[in-house]
């Protein structure tokens, strides 16, 4: 049996990290080229792969700072929701301001960043609010959060234009 | 503490709303009226505005127009959009 044991490994986890933010610059640049017509999915991908980047900066910039200082402790797993529900926000701004039709990757990769924030939420209330030393759910978070990374930069990368919402319909019809 | 847990909370909740209700966003956004209902609502609101009293007629007549010239610019857009590229070039040349 496999043991996931990311979150108490910090140079592993931090490894991930940048593995994540060098992906998403990556898959900005592979759809500037593959998918020139495709304005909503280089909208995306420069919105996702300018949020990790920024995010992984002002992380490390909050993490520098000394406790207390501008903001507590208990703002860990925060931040991460915070940028998270940002991105969304953002990215949804620009294509009701551009008047740009989302593209169906572009829905589905904000499903995915709920999915941590809800993660996130959890791993706040556990660790912060409750102090739970050790749970199962730890691992499980630290799964979720890389993968569904690695979804977002997979669905950017081979334009994936099919709804969950279609899928589900297959599903109940068959 | 005290405005943290609160401000991410709000936005949370502001990013999920936008994604459980982004197909309605965006249907609503894309719902625009036919140009053939268009030019017959026009026409009937140009009926109307003949039968008016000639001083509102005067301003009346000037916002039926500026609703006009969208919809003309509307079909002209329309009308490029269908047509074949070939004719395009020709028409920019």
């Amino acid at each position: 049996m496999i043991d996931f044991i990311l979150y108490n490994d910090l140079a592993l986890s931090f490894a991930i990290e940048n593995v994540i933010t060098f992906s998403f610059v990556l898959t900005f640049l592979i759809v500037l080229i593959r998918y020139k017509s495709e304005k909503s999915l280089k909208l995306g991908a420069l919105v996702y792969a300018s949020s990790y980047i920024l995010s992984n900066i002002a992380y490390g910039t909050l993490e520098l700072l000394p406790n207390g200082s501008l903001i507590g402790p208990d703002f860990f797993y925060l931040q991460w929701i915070m940028y998270e529900s940002l991105t969304i926000i953002l990215c949804f701004m620009i294509h009701l301001s551009m008047k740009i039709q989302h593209h169906e990757a572009v829905i589905n990769a904000y499903r995915l960043s709920c999915i941590n924030m809800f993660s996130c939420l959890i791993v706040h209330y556990l660790a912060i609010v409750k102090s739970v030393p050790d749970h199962w759910f730890y691992s499980v978070y630290s799964i979720t959060v890389n993968t569904t990374a690695f979804l977002i930069v997979f669905l950017f990368v081979f334009n994936i234009k099919r709804s969950v919402d279609s899928c589900f319909l297959k599903f109940r019809l068959s | 503490m005290f405005f943290e847990v609160p401000f991410v909370l709000i936005i949370s909740i502001v990013a999920c709303v936008i994604v459980f209700k982004i197909k309605k966003i965006e249907y609503i956004e894309d719902k625009v009226i036919p140009l053939p209902e268009l030019a017959e609502m026009l026409l009937l609101e140009l009926e109307k505005i003949n039968a008016m009293d000639i001083s509102l007629r005067i301003d009346a007549k000037q916002h039926w127009d500026d609703k006009f010239n969208i919809y003309l610019e509307r079909k002209r857009l329309d009308t490029t959009k269908n047509q074949h590229p070939n004719l395009k070039i020709r028409a920019v040349k």
